[in-house]
C-alpha cells in the first residue's frame, strides 16, 4: 500500500469525522443514560443529577450533573431551611453562568452541561433544606419546577 | 487545484452535506409522533373543568379537531408557540379547529399569560385533572410544551413534544383540517 493512498484516506477520515460531528450534538443527547423515552428526552434526574448534598459547618454545598443539551436556570434555584422553619439563608454562591435573553423572561443566568456548584453559607446548623430548581433541553422543551428535601448531617470540615 | 484535490472536495462536500442534512432531518422529526389516518389509536377520555368551570370531556369535542396544548408560564417554548395557537383557533376555527390549552401551573401566572397573549381558547388550571390528562396522552415527565392532535372522530393524530412554529403549526392543521 503506497504512502499517498494511506495519507489520502487518512485525510478523508478525519474530514469524514469532521462533517460528521455537525450531527452529533444531537445525537449525543440519545446516547446519554440507558433510562431515555423513546422520544430520546432523559427523565429530569437524569439531566439534572442532583449530587449528595454536604454540610459542614460553615456552609452547604449543592451539586448537580447537568447532562449535555440541557441547561438549569441558576436564578430558579432556591434554598430554604425548613429544620429549623424559618431560618433565613444567605444567598447562595454561584457560578456567573451564561446570560441569556428571552422575549418572556428578559434576561437570564443558566448554567449548561458540566458539574454545577451551589454554596450556601451557614451562620448555624440546618438539617433539613429545601432545593428547588428548574432547567430545560436545548432542543425546546422544559421541564416542571423540581422540589427536594434534603435531610443533613453536618461533617467537620 | 489538480484533479485529485478537486475530487477530495466533492467527496468531502458530499459528505458534509448528508451529515448536515441527516442533522437537519433529526432536528425536525425530534419528539413527533405521527401515525397513518387507519393505525390512529382512539384517544383516552379526560374530564378538565376550565377556568370559566366549563368541564371538557373529549366525548364533547366529536366533530371538531382538537389541539390540545399543555403549556406553562415557566416554560419559554411555550410561551413562544402560544401566539401561533391563537392565530391558528382563529385561522381554523370556523372550519372545526378547538384547541384547549391545560396549564400545569399556578392560577396567577396562568391569568396573566391569557391575558398578556389574548388566548382565545379555554384553559385549565386545575393540577390533578392536568396532571392525569398529561399522563394519559403519553406524556410521563411533564416535560412541556406537549400537544396532542385528535381527529374528529377521537383517534390521536400526533404527539408533539417541544416548540412549534408557526410554519409547523400551519402545516399540522393544514394536513388535517378538511381530512
Amino acid at each position: 500500500m503506497d504512502t499517498e493512498f494511506l495519507r489520502l484516506m487518512t485525510h478523508r477520515a478525519a474530514l469524514l469525522l469532521l462533517a460528521l460531528s455537525a450531527a452529533l450534538p444531537v445525537q449525543a443527547k440519545e446516547l446519554w443514560g440507558n433510562a431515555s423515552r423513546a422520544d430520546g428526552l432523559l427523565a429530569v434526574d437524569q439531566a439534572f443529577a442532583l449530587q449528595p448534598v454536604l454540610s459542614t459547618a460553615g456552609k452547604i454545598t449543592a451539586q448537580w450533573i447537568i447532562a449535555p443539551g440541557y441547561y438549569l436556570y441558576l436564578d430558579r434555584l432556591q434554598f430554604a431551611s425548613l429544620e429549623p422553619a424559618g431560618l433565613t439563608l444567605k444567598p447562595a454562591r454561584l457560578p456567573k453562568g451564561e446570560r441569556i435573553h428571552d422575549e418572556h423572561f428578559g434576561d437570564s443566568s443558566i448554567q449548561r452541561q458540566g458539574l454545577l456548584t451551589a454554596e450556601i453559607p451557614l451562620t448555624q446548623a440546618v438539617q433539613r433544606l429545601q432545593i428547588r430548581y428548574q432547567g430545560c433541553a436545548e432542543i425546546g422543551v422544559c421541564y416542571p419546577p423540581q422540589t427536594r428535601v434534603i435531610s443533613l448531617t453536618p461533617k467537620t470540615p | 487545484m489538480n484533479l485529485k484535490t478537486l475530487r477530495n472536495s466533492a467527496w468531502i462536500a458530499v459528505v458534509g452535506l448528508a451529515a448536515a442534512y441527516g442533522g437537519y432531518w433529526y432536528s425536525q422529526h425530534r419528539g413527533s409522533a405521527a401515525v397513518s389516518a387507519a393505525d390512529a389509536q382512539p384517544a383516552p377520555d379526560f374530564s378538565m373543568v376550565d377556568l370559566n368551570g366549563k368541564t371538557h370531556q373529549l366525548g364533547d369535542h366529536r366533530g371538531k379537531l382538537l389541539l390540545i396544548n399543555f403549556w406553562a408560564s415557566w416554560c419559554a417554548p411555550c410561551l413562544e408557540e402560544m401566539p401561533y395557537l391563537v392565530e391558528a383557533q382563529n385561522t381554523y376555527g370556523a372550519q372545526g379547529l378547538q384547541i384547549l390549552g391545560p396549564a400545569m401551573d399556578e392560577l396567577d401566572p396562568v391569568k396573566k399569560i391569557i391575558s398578556d397573549l389574548g388566548i382565545n381558547y379555554p384553559v385549565f388550571q386545575d393540577y390533578t385533572q392536568v396532571d392525569t390528562t398529561l399522563k394519559a396522552l403519553g406524556n410521563t415527565q411533564g416535560a412541556l410544551p406537549y400537544s396532542v392532535l385528535i381527529s374528529r372522530d377521537g383517534k390521536v393524530l400526533e404527539t408533539l413534544l417541544g416548540g412549534l412554529t408557526r410554519e409547523q403549526v400551519q402545516a399540522l392543521l393544514e394536513k388535517y383540517i378538511k381530512a
